[in-house]
């Protein structure tokens, strides 16, 4: 089953009397449990590709199937509750609400999935102590380290139990070692079954995914699976 | 979403700069309390008018003879003969003189002399306090009998009773039968406190008073005193031979005409805090404008994890009107309280809350936060989120 179907998706910037393309026609299937990078350099278009499988923005053609909907033809209220249902993102600046809890943002997309208090909190609370941040639910972002804020931020991500899990640059903000620790987190959501979707431009991190899909100037220019042989052994990490 | 949770989320937004709030909210504020505050004042005093008019009757009519000479002259008699119509129950003709010199003792004070009949202290609703009323007696006989107002009485007798006493009213003596109740000053700010009342013919002999020039008229019912003004106008026409010459005053109408320009003033002073209401309303939405530019990346994270257009406009309205109504309540708190301590600042000023309009000023504050905050939440939500995603 493919959680992801995009065909001949086209993107298409007017700038004046120039037209920018920066996807110039990508099909692309990710099957359900995988694990993907997308990696190329910037102005690949790889940010715009990450927008479009994000329902963020909508391709100028080509057609999107995301878990089995056709996206083209829905409203930006359909689209919001796809979003809602469906995608997890993890966001390379994290973009916590700084006003709110920890707690509290990872209530933020159970509250508009209208899921109840009582639940929503206890959710959040199981979400956070899964990633080693159960004690911390209280605390505003601003009072966390960056990977700590990432964790809350992945605790979000999961809190609706998303089909797909987009991150874009998730360790693009931290330094190497919680890089790392954030990367083998979201190797183990891999490994318990999420689908996962990683934007980067680090090859260091494509590496550890099973799928890699180089873009260049808008197309794709490879697209290969790493052997799980080559793939780096996995260090034990606490969580 | 429910609504429950929307109010809370914007009241952690609303109490998260609470200074910021505060200077949003404090047009709404002054305007609501200055509403409250100045209908207050307004239907104190339209209630103290009218207060002022029952002192002295409602049912008063009361007819004034301004001409000089012989053809503009009443005569007692006459006047007296309309008290056997039915729509007139007791007339009292005065005369006046003020700036009398009063003597007792060793105490010289000035005083206004009114000369009247037994009827005129039941038609300004005044009681006797000490002693008697005239009595048509003392009208026929012309005595020199004198009732002191209360303040008279107190400059020259202290607590002492002054019935039986004598007292010189300009170089004629006088004997003191009675005295009245306190009053206080009526509308015209004349009181009956500090006024001696003696018989009319005893007023125009002793003091060389030539006419009657105010005469007050009590009817039966508030109808009647329009049927006694018609009656009261169509004799003095034909009396005068002219309709000039007199002035006829109807006391319902005046306390009605009184209590239009209250009305109206007040009315202008609550449009003028409309105003400002309206001014703290484009306040509100001018920090909200600023809220949805500061907050883009907010909405943009919100809508990217799922928040619907719905949830942003309500999510900004909500807070318009979380800021409006607290200032419309705390505006409402400050009006009820100004209402209430005004008196003591201004003794001479009564205030009387109104809490319909006390509640429908609170009411147009919310009003204020929806249409002010409309345009701003329409905004937020309009934002395509991977433009507000982008922005810092």
């Amino acid at each position: 089953m493919n959680i992801i179907e995009l065909k001949e998706i086209r993107k298409v910037y007017k700038r004046g009397e120039e037209e920018l393309h920066i996807l110039k026609g990508i099909s692309l299937h990710v099957s359900d449990g995988d694990f993907v990078a997308i990696i190329g350099p910037s102005g690949s278009g790889k940010s715009t590709l990450m927008n479009t499988i994000g329902l963020l923005d909508v391709p100028t053609s080509g057609s999107y199937k995301l878990d089995g909907v056709a996206t083209e033809q829905l409203s930006d209220n359909a689209l919001a509750e796809l979003r809602n249902q469906k995608i997890g993102f993890i966001f390379q600046q994290f973009n916590l609400l700084p006003r709110l809890t920890a707690m509290e943002n990872v209530e933020l997309p159970m509250i508009y999935a209208g899921v109840p208090r009582k639940e929503r909190r206890e959710r959040a609370q199981e979400m956070l102590t899964m990633l080693g941040m159960g004690q911390r639910g209280h605390h505003k972002p601003s009072e966390l380290s960056g990977g700590q804020q990432q964790r809350v931020a992945i605790a979000r991500a999961l809190a609706i139990s998303p089909s797909l899990i987009l991150a874009d640059e998730p360790t693009g903000a931290l330094d190497s070692r919680t890089g790392e620790e954030v990367l083998e987190l979201i190797l183990q959501l891999n490994q318990q079954g999420n689908t996962i979707v990683l934007i980067t431009h680090d090859h260091h991190i494509a590496d550890n995914a099973k799928r890699v899909v180089a873009l260049r100037d808008g197309s794709i220019m490879d697209d290969y699976r790493n052997d799980a042989s080559v793939r780096p052994q996995q260090q034990e990490v606490s969580v | 979403m429910k609504l429950s949770e929307l109010i809370r989320m914007s009241m952690r937004t609303v109490v998260s700069s609470p200074l910021r709030t505060f200077l949003t909210m404090l047009g709404v504020i002054i305007g609501v309390s200055s509403v409250v505050t100045l209908v207050s004042i307004g239907q104190g005093t339209s209630e103290a008018i009218a207060k002022q008019y029952e002192n002295m009757g409602t049912n008063l009519l009361v007819v004034t003879a301004n001409g000089n000479g012989r053809a503009t002259q009443l005569d007692y008699n006459d006047l007296m003969n309309f008290e056997s119509f039915p729509e007139f129950k007791s007339i009292a003709p005065t005369m006046t003189k003020s700036g009398s010199n009063i003597k007792y003792d060793r105490t010289q004070e000035k005083y206004t002399v009114l000369g009247t009949n037994d009827r005129y202290l039941g038609i300004v609703k005044s009681e006797i306090d000490k002693g008697r009323n005239l009595a048509p007696a003392d009208m026929e006989f012309r005595s020199n009998v004198a009732i002191l107002g209360s303040e008279v009485a107190k400059t020259f007798f202290g607590t002492l009773d002054p019935v039986g006493e004598d007292i010189n009213i300009d170089g004629v003596v006088f004997t003191v039968i009675g005295t009245i109740q306190t009053k206080g000053s009526n509308i015209s700010g004349s009181s009956i406190d500090s006024t001696i009342i003696v018989p009319l013919e005893s007023a125009r002999r002793q003091f060389k008073l030539g006419q009657i020039r105010t005469t007050y008229v009590e009817a039966p019912t508030k109808d009647d005193i329009y049927k006694a003004q018609e009656t009261m106008k169509q004799y003095l026409t034909y009396k005068f031979k002219s309709d000039t010459g007199f002035v006829l005053t109807n006391q319902d109408e005046l306390l009605k005409a009184r209590t239009e320009a209250t009305n109206t003033l007040t009315n202008q002073l609550v449009a003028v805090a409309l105003i400002s209401l309206l001014v703290g309303g484009i306040g509100i939405m001018n920090i909200m404008l600023v809220t949805v530019s500061e907050r883009t990346r907010e909405i943009g994270i919100r809508k990217s994890i799922g928040a619907k257009r719905r949830n942003i406009l309500l999510q900004f309205l909500v807070e318009a009107v979380v800021i409006s109504g607290l200032g419309g309540l705390i505006g409402l708190l400050i009006g009820v309280g100004l209402s209430y301590a005004w008196p003591y600042f201004s003794p001479k000023q009564t205030t009387k809350l109104s809490l319909d309009i006390s509640l429908y000023a609170s009411l147009f504050s919310v009003l204020v936060g929806v249409i002010f905050g409309l345009y701003p939440a329409n905004k937020a939500s309009k934002l395509r989120p991977i433009d507000a995603l982008r922005s810092d």
